[in-house]
């Protein structure tokens, strides 16, 4: 560092200590420290319990929902609009209303109808194999004649 | 027990006083003779680093409650300054950057209402020297205003600004080149009068 440079950072020193002595606190800054101070150590007492509590709530909705679902079991993929596999029609297959007039389903090209389009939806005399399944009991072995008397042995799914 | 503000506050936590949590109000105490000591300068800092003195109480209001938040797991208590010093550069960079969203999202009728800092400048008579600081890199400033004003050594700055002490040592010597016009220009004018 050249004499010219220390000459330099001593006025930088003296120019900045003078034109920041200007600066000086608000009267109450001390104050208002003091309050914020207080007011954070009443709020640190609940907040500690309160942020436990928040952190395992958050941390159990994933467990909840995921035990929730593995109870009710597989869950299947139900059309807009459908009301359910618990109405008597199959699981995904919206079931038609006998009062109503006959609900067409969505528009687009179905495994049913070669020529695509809506198709006219009729409920089926026969309950089908998820019917049957939604109206057992569950357990958690191989289902029995006793325990689920519309289902044989051997249609029995894991 | 010392007695700040009318209010007595135990220095010790077997001092018998019916405080309902004696460490806490130590704690009080420690960090408002912090303040008395240190608030000034640091806010000068501050206002150096920001040209804003609203801005500026701002932050060294946030880095006192962070300090004494901070305060149990401080083991070294001489290291209070330099946590305090990171805590004001810290909290002066997240305005300044606030500050540079703000004024790209401005629209351009409000650019004719002058700035707080143009506002809070305005009350000091000469601010040239602050003026050429405001148009220095920020690392630049920071390096000029913790070593030339605060007189921190180079390890220390480092510490404050979280940079290895060879990058202080080459943004204050680039700040002191861009500052260089300004200084022999006042050194001039003081030669004059």
């Amino acid at each position: 560092m050249t004499d010219d440079d220390d000459v330099r950072a001593e006025l930088l020193r003296r120019r900045l200590d003078h034109e920041l002595a200007g600066v000086r606190a608000t009267p109450d800054a001390r104050r208002a420290l003091r309050a914020r101070m207080r007011a954070q150590r009443r709020r640190s007492w609940w907040s500690i319990p309160l942020t436990a509590v928040a952190v395992v709530t958050v941390a159990m909705v994933p467990v909840v929902v995921l035990d929730a679902m593995r109870g009710n079991g597989e869950p299947t993929p139900m059309a807009p609009g459908a009301t359910g596999a618990n109405t008597g029609s199959p699981a995904g297959i919206p079931s038609a209303s006998p009062t109503g007039p006959p609900r067409v389903a969505p528009t687009g090209r179905s495994k049913g109808s070669p020529t695509g389009g809506a198709q006219l939806l009729t409920p089926s005399p026969v309950p089908s194999h998820a019917t049957v399944r939604s109206n057992c009991p569950r357990s958690v072995g191989p289902p029995t004649p006793a325990a689920c008397p519309n289902q044989s042995p051997g249609t029995a799914t894991p | 027990v010392t007695i700040i503000d009318g209010e007595r506050y135990p220095l010790s936590s077997r001092s018998g006083s019916a405080s309902a949590d004696p460490a806490a109000h130590e704690v009080d105490a420690a960090v408002t003779l912090l303040f008395d000591e240190q608030y000034t300068r640091m806010l000068r800092v501050a206002a150096a680093l920001l040209g804003d003195f609203a801005s500026a109480e701002d932050v060294v209001q946030d880095a006192f409650l962070a300090v004494h938040s901070a305060w149990p797991r401080i083991a070294d208590k001489a290291e209070v300054s330099g946590y305090l010093h990171r805590c004001v550069v810290n909290g002066a960079r997240s305005r300044l950057r606030r500050r540079a969203v703000a004024q790209r999202l401005r629209p351009v009728r409000g650019r004719d209402v002058p700035s707080a800092e143009e506002t809070a400048l305005g009350q000091l008579s000469d601010t040239r020297l602050l003026d050429a600081l405001r148009g220095l890199p920020r690392c630049e400033r920071e390096a000029v205003v913790l070593r030339y004003y605060v007189d921190l050594s180079e390890r220390e700055a480092a510490a404050a600004l979280g940079v290895r002490p060879g990058s202080v040592k080459g943004y204050a010597s680039r700040g002191m080149a861009r500052l260089r016009d300004t200084l022999d220009d006042l050194a001039e004018a003081e030669e004059r009068a």
